[in-house]
């Protein structure tokens, strides 16, 4: 027999006060601003402006204060401010060779043109908690020279009025150059492409798709199952960093009322290509494949898990095989949204009475029955 | 691809600064009269890349944006679709961008805001190739067997 109860409207309402509350902390410790977030917590609001799938800086910094830091909850406040939105359009796609970066670096060549670009990275910081987050010094302004290897009349030109640099070739034209690089040369680059959010994900998924899914996936996920490839869950060889680019992008966009293309803003993107060595079974030649990787904000670790997974999802097509997680795009790509996996996983919370009770009642009733149970539990 | 003159004041006064916008706009606010063909309204635009940086387009992620359309003195019409959702950049980006489009004002804001906003560009391009040049890895070999 079902009774339908009703309840618990007092509590729920005092559960909302309260988390507010919470939230809010002890008032006697001043409040953060939208402001203060988003500029000295700017990479977490980069990880959910990429998880989210909408780059706002104001709209993720809300969501982070809202989310009281919690990021998968702040990504889910995104996805659902997005769905409040009418869509203009689609942008022109972006240049990526264009790219003003910031920070560049490449593992396959030392001397790429245009230089190894550090930029802000934490990769030649000591990881050492600073003792006392109070006290420490505001960055020096002095700059460090490289005064071992410069030489004086340069060090003297460092006050000069530098402008930014050119646009840096590819590190994997240097391997295309040289015919070492597999690619499907057969077709020149459509212009139309799907869209995940406005279709089901279906098997065989197309690489764009793939590529979307990946760029919106949760960041732990998609680090974990790159990471089981590089243990050897489905990746024989070393994989190298052809090229990491950290910069920013034009935005353009081609309204209807005008008939030309617009710069809409800039936004800074994470660019990654992963080389792999594959040889050409047909051709019987030695080569390299790449894989691709590209996300919102400053986000590398993501970039170039994604790479790593856009090969080893790639590779599926050709093979036939899913002896690896990592090389399932099924597996991967039904399982790397954070908002989707979240939601499920957290359902159980709701009230599961009736749906229980049956189990109870399958229980109860067994000894009854005297046929053991093969079937479902 | 070379820009039009247009494409070019349209991508300064959307990267521009609100402030700036305003006060480059004060001197004329009194004498421009406009009505609204499309209201400021914000919403999103789907931002595609390229596989490979140059290959097939793919969607990357959406961002917001705002724009509005206005029109100024019985005939010209601005058109502004600005990153984020301040509406009051749109409006004064379209009203500036109709200004722009008459040659009167066209030769007074050149003077003043134009200016003003090139020369902002230009001081942000220089932070950040500074920024880029002091990180740039200058490698070099040491000599051996002395």
């Amino acid at each position: 027999m079902y009774v339908a109860v009703k309840g618990g409207e007092k509590a729920v309402k005092n559960s909302q006060r309260l988390v507010a509350e919470k939230r809010r902390g002890d008032t006697g410790v001043q409040k953060i601003s939208m402001d203060q977030i988003a500029n000295q917590l700017g990479l977490g609001v980069d990880r959910v402006m990429a998880e989210g799938s909408l780059y706002d800086v104001t709209a993720a910094a809300m969501a982070i204060q809202q989310a009281q830091g919690d990021m998968t909850e702040a990504v889910f406040l995104v996805r659902a401010f997005r769905t409040t939105l009418k869509r203009f359009g689609n942008s022109i796609p972006v240049q990526t060779t264009k790219m003003t970066a910031i920070r560049r670096v490449s593992g396959i060549f030392k001397d790429i043109p245009g230089g190894q670009i550090l930029g802000p990275t934490y990769d030649y910081t000591h990881r050492l908690i600073e003792p006392d987050p109070e006290n420490v010094p505001d960055p020096p302004c002095d700059r460090q020279t490289d005064t071992e290897t410069a030489p004086p009349d340069q060090t003297a030109a460092c006050d000069d009025i530098s402008s930014l640099p050119g646009e840096l070739p590819r590190v994997i034209d240097i391997l295309q150059a040289q015919g070492l690089l597999q690619q499907d040369k057969t077709r020149p680059p459509g212009d139309a492409a799907e869209d995940l959010t406005r279709q089901p994900l279906a098997f065989p998924v197309s690489r764009n798709l793939r590529l979307q899914a990946l760029a919106r996936g949760d960041e732990g996920f998609i680090l974990g199952t790159a990471y089981s490839l590089q243990r050897g869950f489905g990746l024989d060889r070393h994989p190298f960093l052809g090229e990491l680019k950290v910069g920013y992008v034009a935005v353009r966009y081609t309204p209807p009322e005008l008939g030309f293309d617009i710069h809409v803003g800039h936004m800074k993107l994470t660019e990654c290509v992963m080389v792999n060595r594959q040889d050409d079974a047909a051709r019987k030649a030695a080569g390299f494949e790449t894989g691709y990787g590209l996300v919102f904000g400053q986000n590398e670790r993501k970039a170039m898990s994604m790479s790593l997974l856009d090969r080893s999802l790639a590779a599926e097509k050709n093979t036939g095989k899913t002896d690896y997680p990592a090389r399932d795009p099924e597996f991967i790509l039904s399982h790397c949204d954070n908002v989707e996996s979240s939601g499920f996983v957290q359902h159980l919370k709701l009230p599961h009475y009736v749906d229980f009770q049956s189990e109870l009642v399958f229980i109860r009733n067994r000894p009854k029955d005297h046929a053991p149970d093969k079937g479902n539990p | 691809m070379t820009e039009t003159p247009r494409q070019k004041w349209m991508q300064m006064l959307a990267d521009a600064d609100v402030a700036d916008l305003t006060a480059g706009y004060a001197p004329f606010a009194e004498k421009v009269s406009y009505t609204w063909l499309v209201k400021p309204e914000t919403g999103m635009l789907m931002v595609q890349g390229r596989a490979d940086s140059t290959g097939d387009p793919f969607c990357l992620g959406e961002m917001t944006v705002t724009r509005c359309m206005v029109q100024v003195m019985d005939d010209i019409q601005g058109y502004a679709m600005i990153q984020g959702s301040d509406h009051e950049h749109a409006r004064l980006a379209a009203l500036l961008d109709a200004l722009l489009q008459m040659s009167d004002f066209h030769a007074k804001l050149a003077a003043t805001l134009m200016a003003v906003l090139k020369s902002r560009e230009q001081q942000r391009q220089q932070v950040m190739a500074k920024e880029i040049s002091d990180t740039t890895v200058e490698f070099f070999t040491l000599k051996r067997g002395e």
